[in-house]
């Protein structure tokens, strides 16, 4: 079943309506199990393309439950290793030689997700985090739940079971009409945007060896640079509003991934507001205890600060290379782990310099803050070519740029963003200010309606007109 | 009683949003039914996939704008992997016939008979229709033998009799047939945009396959005719016969060509004497009705095909050329010498004679 589809949609009604039949817990989750299985089973019903998915799982389950009776630091240590290798064998990482994988096909839809999940409850169980005993069924409806199963978000288990096991608040108009408004948004997004974007990437693409000038095609690589970042938050962040509102008829509530990353004033900012849950995830169980061991191994008072940048790189390095399985990806978690700890590195510089409050001001100050943003911007839709592209054609595409052109489109796309970013910026808080009328305008039920109802006529029109399968999903594949 | 006037609230502004939602809906169909009437264009020609919703439409406005000839065929009239412009009736447009081509690429003579109904029963009358008759299409192997267009089947139903429903496959429109017909129709009668989509498409996206096969062998064209001598039995026989019956009746001329074919490339499958008997026949159908024939079928080189049948743009100049001079007699005003405009070769002198097997 593809993601975002009206046959999804179709399948979230079916299954919401059971779901809301009762509000017994037990009734809630059997019905969860079910559909969490059938839509699993949507991608095939063949046994051997499904075992080594399902091995994931039980070696997951048992590694908990151990965990959950022995908090033995030895064998966390194993079953941490086994799971982490299990994982980069199912993925088929190039770094393992060829012989280590699987020699035939076999689903691997959304594990690098569950992947995360069932780490995030071993290590959980061993710290005797977990809010309980976990139970397979809960253990299957948290790693494989439909609404997050093939792109995320990534939920903590706590926060998920609670969500299950509370007595959820009636489904009323109100709460109805919330949840359609995601849907309907989100659809608009992956089906109608990110087509457009990405054609329009495609499009440069193809064109930029035509130009013979390089201001020509410097253009040409700005277009492909922001086009290709804004497709992939359209399409993700898209795909995330469907899901959140189709887990909300489900009575769910499930993480926000996506909080307007693009007005981050600096790279640290930028991770709290893209792919949210992941980097959650990541300073949880990566930066966090990788930080206070440093610590703990710490020499002297004056290198604690740079530890942290250190621990940044690390925590976003592995970022990038989760990413993907080729050296691409290595480079990428360089550049990703470079602007998370330049970014860290700056602001314990000027703290240094100007005192915490001054640090402050500065980085509210409106020039700094658009320069900020800009950088940001541009240094993560850079960092994206090595999302999409292989060495060989991004060394085309330097060549095509000589150093002078490569010198151009970096500036142009720091300087564009500058401007660009703060025209979305005033557009954005003036039409969502509640004390004008504008604002009060756009936040009225009624003005939102009639808001949603258009997206959705337009969405229905071009997914006619295209007549395509339902659109491809970026973060899919990982 | 507090919470009643809330919960009665609440039920208010839920009625009035969902009357807001479907106003907005209601207006937003009704805003694009009137941009595409209004600007949706007059095509060259059908899409290869055109809608019921199109055809009913380019009937009326022909029932309004009486055009001079109609042209009745299969991908060789349309102009297979040709831009529109560059098949043989938008040349005779050019040069002042109001020509229309209803050929299409999977057109066969059951096509060509409901499209001749649809158009007669329409009030149109045109001074003559112009039929291509390619033996191909008589192939009762070939699933296209045998098969009706959606758009035509589905303005059709009124002439469709019993015999024809079960002798002919009357497809959902191949593209969408995820979608129950009963919904097809629901949707269509709601919104120009879905009933029209696939003609819309081929405007956005073009309609124009890349050109032909890279190296041209004759055994990809084997199984195209099949040689077994036509008679009353074969479907495509049945509906040639009634298409000139009807028209007949209605009074307009018919102007019929054995397709282009290219014998060179097919040498081994056609040059015999059977082929020429099917020919004859077929040939021989039209005119016991009143019909004139144009014998094309070897009037081409072999460097005006893009494969067996399809034309070159220099070919189509060639059918242009053959066509206006059937046309002539039938037109006040003549469609003109094409050669004056464009340098066309001379026809071969073979084309304008009788089929030359009967």
């Amino acid at each position: 079943m593809n993601v975002p589809s009206y046959e999804l949609f179709g399948f979230a009604a079916l299954a919401a309506i059971a779901i809301n039949l009762s509000k017994a817990p037990a009734w809630r989750r059997a019905v969860l199990l079910v559909a969490n299985l059938a839509f699993l089973l949507s991608f095939t019903r063949n046994a051997l393309q499904l075992a080594p998915f399902a091995g994931l799982l039980l070696f997951g389950f048992v590694a908990v439950k151990l965990m959950e009776r022995h908090k033995r630091k030895a064998s966390f240590t194993a079953l941490m290793v086994a799971q982490i290798l299990l994982f980069c064998i199912l993925k088929r990482y190039e770094f393992l030689p060829a012989s280590f994988f699987l020699p035939f096909a076999y689903l691997t839809v959304g594990m690098s997700y569950i992947f995360f999940k069932i780490l995030h409850l071993v290590i959980d169980a061993f710290e005797g985090a977990l809010p309980e005993r976990i139970s397979p069924v809960s253990y299957v409806n948290y790693t494989l739940n439909f609404t997050s199963l093939v792109s995320g978000p990534i939920p903590f288990y706590r926060d998920y079971r609670r969500t299950e096991s509370e007595r959820p608040a009636p489904l009323d108009a109100h709460a109805v009409a919330r949840a359609v408004e995601r849907i309907v948004l989100g659809f608009f997004k992956v089906a109608v945007i990110s087509p457009l974007l990405y054609a329009v990437f495609q499009r440069s693409v193809a064109l930029l060896p035509a130009m013979t000038a390089i201001e020509q095609r410097a253009g040409y690589a700005c277009a492909i640079l922001v086009a290709f970042l804004i497709y992939v938050y359209v399409n993700f962040s898209g795909y995330m509003d469907f899901v959140i509102g189709v887990a909300r008829f489900l009575r769910l509530e499930l993480p926000e991934n996506f909080n307007r990353p693009f007005v981050s004033g600096g790279f640290i900012e930028f991770w709290s507001r893209w792919h949210i849950t992941l980097a959650n995830w990541i300073r949880t169980y990566v930066y966090s205890p990788l930080l206070l061991s440093l610590l703990r191994r710490s020499p002297s008072r004056r290198v604690e600060p740079w530890l942290g940048v250190f621990s940044y790189f690390v925590a976003f390095f592995v970022v990038g290379i989760w990413h993907g399985r080729t050296s691409t990806f290595i480079f990428l978690g360089v550049l990703l782990g470079l602007g998370v700890s330049l970014n860290k590195w700056y602001e314990i510089a000027m703290t240094q310099r100007l005192g915490r409050l001054g640090y402050r001001a500065l980085c509210t100050h409106p020039i700094h803050l658009a320069f900020a943003r800009g950088l940001t911007f541009a240094w993560f839709a850079i960092s994206a070519l090595w999302f999409w592209a292989n060495w060989g054609e991004l060394g085309r595409l330097a060549a095509l740029l000589t150093p002078f052109g490569i010198a151009v489109t970096v500036f142009a796309l720091w300087f564009g963003a500058v401007v660009a970013l703060l025209a979305y910026t005033y557009v954005v808080e003036r039409a969502g200010d509640a004390g004008t009328f504008t604002g009060s305008v756009v936040k009225s039920a009624y003005f939102r309606t009639a808001w949603s109802t258009a997206l959705m006529v337009i969405t229905v029109s071009v997914t006619v007109l295209l007549n395509a399968p339902a659109p491809h999903l970026v973060y899919k594949v990982f | 009683m507090a919470g009643q006037r809330t919960a009665a609230r609440r039920r208010r502004a839920a009625l009035i949003c969902l009357l807001v939602a479907l106003a907005t809906a209601a207006a937003l169909l009704l805003l694009q039914n009137i941009a595409i009437a209004a600007y949706f264009p007059r095509l060259s020609r059908l899409t290869t996939d055109f809608s019921a919703a199109y055809l009913q439409r380019e009937l009326k406005v022909m029932a309004v704008r009486q055009p001079q000839a109609i042209f009745l065929g299969d991908s060789v009239l349309w102009g297979y992997a040709l831009p529109p412009r560059q098949t043989a009736i938008a040349i005779l447009s050019s040069h002042g016939c109001t020509c229309r081509n209803l050929s299409f690429k999977s057109g066969n003579p059951a096509n060509d008979y409901f499209l001749a109904r649809l158009f007669v029963a329409s009030g149109i009358r045109p001074k003559a229709v112009v039929l291509e008759l390619n033996q191909a299409v008589f192939n009762e192997a070939d699933d296209y033998y045998r098969t009706l267009a959606p758009g035509v089947a589905s303005l059709s139903g009124a002439f469709l009799t019993p015999e024809d429903r079960a002798s002919l496959t009357l497809t959902a429109d191949q593209s969408e047939n995820r979608v129950p017909a009963w919904l097809d129709r629901t949707l269509s009668g709601l919104s120009l945009l879905y009933a029209m989509r696939s003609d819309i498409r081929a405007v956005l996206y073009g309609d124009t396959e890349p050109s032909a096969r890279p190296r041209l062998r004759p055994e990809l064209f084997e199984g195209t005719y099949n040689l077994l001598p036509l008679n009353d039995k074969n479907i495509g026989v049945r509906y040639l016969k009634a298409t000139a019956d009807s028209l007949r009746q209605a009074r307009i001329p018919l102007v019929a060509f054995l397709t282009p074919t290219n014998h060179a490339l097919l040498h081994d499958y056609i040059d015999n004497p059977r082929y020429r008997a099917n020919g004859a026949y077929i040939a021989g159908i039209v005119e016991r009705r009143g019909g004139r024939v144009m014998n094309l079928d070897a009037a081409f080189p072999q460097s005006e095909f893009i494969d067996d049948t399809h034309l070159t743009a220099a070919g189509q100049r060639r059918l242009a050329d053959a066509l206006a001079a059937a046309l002539e007699p039938y037109m006040k005003r003549s469609v003109g010498v094409l050669g004056d405009r464009a340098p066309v070769a001379r026809l071969h002198p073979r084309a304008r004679l009788k089929p030359e097997f009967r």
